[in-house]
């Protein structure tokens, strides 16, 4: 009997242990602990040919990307948190920049936010926090860092998107300098994602900004204030917006030289309406010559901008069949890539959405630029459906020559984790080997060790970190530790090949954004697009890489540059090859 | 003895066969809360009602559908399925009226067990079985990228609906992305000219005639595109205010209102009997439900509902308009018929 009593004890103590286990942290908490336990059994993975391991915080990218209170209360607190590549300090090593937000309260107080984190990469992916010794100032509610050489001296600068005003950082040789007060930047907005880009074809880069919505810092949205009574999902009440706040215009700025800018969203025929702006992606997508701009709106249709003879940008978005869903309902749209993935010439466009939304896939038809949605054809639809989809990256992960889709999900409400929302917050991230032909073929966590755990992730950045050839990823995860995803893939193993592309441009164009590449092998031919950004806050490597497959040897490798000009070059495969403007082979 | 033993007999037989109707009824009674409850959409009290009414008649076949349907427009997949799977083995004859089953299915991540289901509703040989077989198996070509193979499905299933609207969209979609272009405008025309909410058909249509080269019709298309995306987010706002306060009677009022003018004369309906029973001293929203029953076809309804209204509000032109157009289409009718019947006899051989 008394055996019996302590038994009852026991299992009582237990399940008031288990239960204050359960109650006692909050959903963002207990997600990030889950997710860190099992990022950690990840740590030693199964020996695969091809494996993507979240190496977590053993690499230095250390403290968590905070934006707003854990309840998450307020739309500003769920947008944050970036990540940029670039190599600042010019040692052929990627490194990396973390953006992160603050909360209502300090921002009401004028405090600086959570702050943007530079990391030095110090080869064999361990990376040290430079952030002060390299000049990076304290920011306020960072969204995006956007890695650009805007003045073509060789070195990457930096532009912090901010809700509120954005800082332009110009590097100085491994140093950066605040230069904003001179950029001649207008707004004072919620800026999210941008993209540095000729877009007006004088050589060098300008800017094109995306703007969210006007949040009222004073007087946040909550439900029961006039205009916001149904600020539910799923019967809950969850955070309001951004239906019911006032979008933003996009900010389009002409790079004037010397480190000067001038806002051009009217000339340019860019105001074609303020909207919820969230992603942005520009190349020369339909192989015309000239830039277009593809800008994913929440909740609102898409924009494509297209240039037209007189200089002027107009929106071709809804006739080209890229502003909304096969539904032709406008979209929550968050990240945006673009590669062309049906092997016609044009580039099809990606594009995320929210939870009970497809991940837009947009192929190109017949050859032209016109697209129509084809994620239900592509394979990608039914496993996106019930992730909110973020950061997104179209590019050949396993170097068979094809190009793969990574998609970086995360809920926007702590309230999705509660049973019954067919969701979850947390999320897993999505992984599409790519069939070449405009399918996908869908790998989970049972293929690669990284997508077997959750996270509440936000932007993705992809690159060649330890310059072993193929692409790995960062994925900034809100309230959580930074994801660094390699890329373990073993190439003689699977008889893989790849050719490594690093362009430079000529005068104030150096990066060489906008330069296409083709290469040719034995059995096939691959363009690629120099850009840096795409994804959903982000900023990528520029170099390009090129999966070959089996293939050893490239038959040609044409570079056609952004003035029009077209050169070949001599490559070597199994390396990274630095193609320089004007001394091509012919 | 045996007469004794007769009427024990009767007496058993009378007391089952009243124990029998009294269960029946209490199903029925439980199917039908349930359903209006799911109406409501208070679906976690309808699954709560359902699992009780499940424990009390384990062997009802419906009730557990109802509970998948709960189930399935709570997106919780899983749970959908297996109540559909149990639900369809004890009333196998129910399984091509759910077209949600397949689709939870799928959703949970099956895919082989759904195309399964879809088979085994084609093999059903009714033709709602069919249709949303075949429909099903074409999507899930499309899924697999084979589009040809899906096309074939789609139209053995359009067979059976030569108007349905999903079918025709996916029809369209499969040809738009095979170039097909012409053929696949007839298919979106043909969901357009049936449901002008229909903002898929709209989209492609504005999107297909462009490419073809018609900027005309693809501006109008557009047009009415953009018409019905905002006609969409005012039901959206109307069925959200009207889900956290049933009695918004202005939210009512628009929504009948805006399926009214779409012709959407079915969802129109709805709301207007609701309007109805709140304002009785309005006559308009008994003559718009009136006016849906009569473009519904169901005439004797119409009639019922006009005769009351010349007697309730005798100086409401409207309604007394709406009853002469409908006697005069009548008499008509019966005109016609007259004089069919009055020609003359045919002779031996003639018109069997």
């Amino acid at each position: 009997m008394r055996t019996l009593i302590h038994l009852n004890v026991f299992v009582v103590i237990l399940t008031v242990f288990l239960f204050a286990g359960c109650g006692g942290g909050d959903e963002g908490s207990s997600s990030v602990s889950k997710s860190s336990k099992k990022a950690s059994t990840h740590s030693s993975p199964p020996d695969r040919p091809f494996d993507l391991v979240d190496l977590g915080a053993s690499t230095g990218l250390t403290g968590r990307l905070r934006s707003g209170t854990l309840e998450q209360k307020y739309i500003v607190d769920v947008k944050s948190t970036g990540v940029g590549l670039l190599d600042f300090d010019g040692d052929g090593l990627l490194d990396v920049v973390l953006t992160a937000g603050s909360t209502v309260d300090r921002a009401r107080r004028g405090e600086p936010g959570y702050g943007t984190r530079l990391f030095r990469n110090l080869g064999d992916l361990r990376f040290e926090d430079v952030t002060e010794r390299a000049g990076i100032p304290p920011t306020g509610w960072a969204s995006a860092p956007v890695a650009g050489d805007y003045d073509g001296d060789g070195r990457t600068d930096l532009l912090i998107t901010q809700f509120g005003r954005n800082i332009l950082l110009h590097n100085e040789g491994g140093r950066f300098k605040d230069v904003t007060a001179t950029a001649g930047f207008t707004g004072d907005d919620w800026s999210t994602s941008a993209v540095f880009h000729d877009l007006d074809g004088d050589g060098d880069l300008d800017l094109y900004v995306c703007n969210y919505l006007d949040f009222p810092l004073d007087d946040p949205p909550r439900q029961g204030k006039p205009g916001f009574q149904n600020c539910l999902w799923k019967g809950m009440e969850v955070m309001c917006g951004p239906k019911g706040l006032p979008p933003s215009q996009d900010r389009c700025f002409e790079n004037l030289g010397e480190g000067r800018f001038k806002e051009v969203t009217h000339d340019w025929g860019l105001d074609v309406g303020a909207a919820f702006g969230l992603g942005v992606v520009a190349g020369d997508f339909d192989g015309d010559g000239s830039p277009e701009l593809y800008v994913a709106n929440d909740g609102m249709p898409n924009f494509l901008f297209d240039r037209n003879a007189q200089g002027r940008f107009e929106d071709v978005a809804y006739f080209l069949g890229v502003s909304c869903s096969e539904g032709g309902a406008p979209q929550a749209g968050m990240g945006v890539d673009a590669a062309d993935l049906n092997g016609d010439g044009i580039q099809d466009l990606v594009c995320t959405n929210f939870s009970g939304e497809e991940n837009n896939l947009y192929l190109s038809q017949g050859g032209q630029a016109v697209y129509v949605e084809s994620s239900s054809f592509a394979g990608t639809a039914l496993a996106a459906r019930d992730l909110l989809g973020w950061g997104v990256g179209l590019r050949d992960f396993d170097l068979d020559g094809r190009i793969d889709l990574f998609v970086a999900d995360g809920h926007v409400y702590p309230q999705a984790a509660r049973p019954g929302t067919g969701t979850d917050y947390p999320q897993w991230n999505l992984y599409f080997a790519g069939e070449g032909d405009g399918r996908f073929r869908r790998l989970t966590g049972d293929d690669l060790s990284a997508l077997g755990v959750k996270k509440v992730s936000r932007g993705a950045a992809f690159g060649d970190l330890d310059n072993d050839g193929d692409v790995d990823i960062v994925v900034a995860n809100l309230n959580d530790v930074v994801s660094l995803i390699e890329n373990r893939l073993d190439r003689a193993a699977l008889r893989r090949h790849f050719v490594g592309l690093r362009l430079v441009g000529a005068g104030s164009l150096r990066d060489a954004v906008g330069a296409r590449v083709t290469v040719a092998t034995a059995t096939q031919r691959q363009s690629l697009e120099v850009r840096r950004q795409a994804s959903f806050q982000a900023s990528n490597d520029p170099r390009l890489v090129f999966g070959l497959g089996e293939s050893t040897a490239v038959t040609a490798c044409t570079v056609h540059w952004p003035d029009g000009r077209e050169e070949e070059f001599a490559v070597k495969v199994d390396a990274y090859n630095v193609l320089r403007y004007g001394e091509g082979v012919k | 003895m045996t007469r004794r033993w007769r009427i024990f007999l009767l007496c058993l037989i009378v007391l089952a066969s009243t124990g029998t109707a009294q269960l029946d009824k209490d199903v029925r009674y439980l199917k039908a809360r349930a359903q209006r409850l799911m109406e409501e959409r208070n679906l976690g009290f309808a699954i709560k009602h359902l699992d009780r009414a499940i424990g009390l008649f384990p062997k009802d076949g419906e009730l557990r559908l109802l509970l998948g349907e709960c189930h399935y427009q709570r997106e919780e997949w899983k749970a959908a399925g297996e109540a559909f799977a149990s639900g369809v083995k004890l009333r196998p004859d129910l399984l091509s009226r759910v077209p949600h089953y397949p689709l939870s299915v799928l959703r949970a991540g099956d895919v082989a067990e759904a195309r399964r289901i879809y088979e085994s509703m084609v093999a059903t040989g009714t033709d709602k079985g069919i249709e949303n077989g075949e429909y099903g198996l074409g999507m899930l070509l499309i899924h697999d990228g084979k589009l040809e193979a899906a096309l074939g499905h789609l139209k053995r299933a359009l067979t059976y609906d030569p108007k349905s609207e999903k079918i025709n969209f996916r029809l369209g979609y499969v040809l738009q992305r095979q170039g097909r272009l012409k053929e696949a405008r007839r298919h979106f025309e043909v969901v357009a000219a049936r449901n002008r909410l229909h903002e898929p058909a709209l989209h492609a249509l504005a999107l297909v005639c462009f490419r073809l080269g018609d900027k005309k019709a693809a501006g109008k298309w557009k047009a009415a595109h953009e018409k019905a995306r905002a006609a969409m987010v005012r039901i959206g706002d109307c069925q959200r205010a009207l889900a956290k306060n049933a009695g918004d009677l202005a939210a009512l009022r628009t929504l009948a209102d805006l399926y009214f003018e779409f012709h959407r004369w079915s969802k129109a309906q709805g709301p207007y009997r609701a309007l109805t029973a709140s304002q009785p001293k309005n006559p308009e929203p008994r003559f718009r439900y009136a006016y849906c029953a009569f473009q519904l076809g169901r005439i004797l309804e119409a009639r019922q509902q006009l005769e009351q209204m010349r007697r309730r509000y005798p100086g409401y032109e409207p309604a007394a308009e709406l009853l002469r157009q409908m006697n005069a289409k009548r008499d008509a009718k019966s005109k016609e018929r007259g004089k069919k019947s009055a020609g003359p006899i045919p002779r031996s051989g003639e018109g069997s």
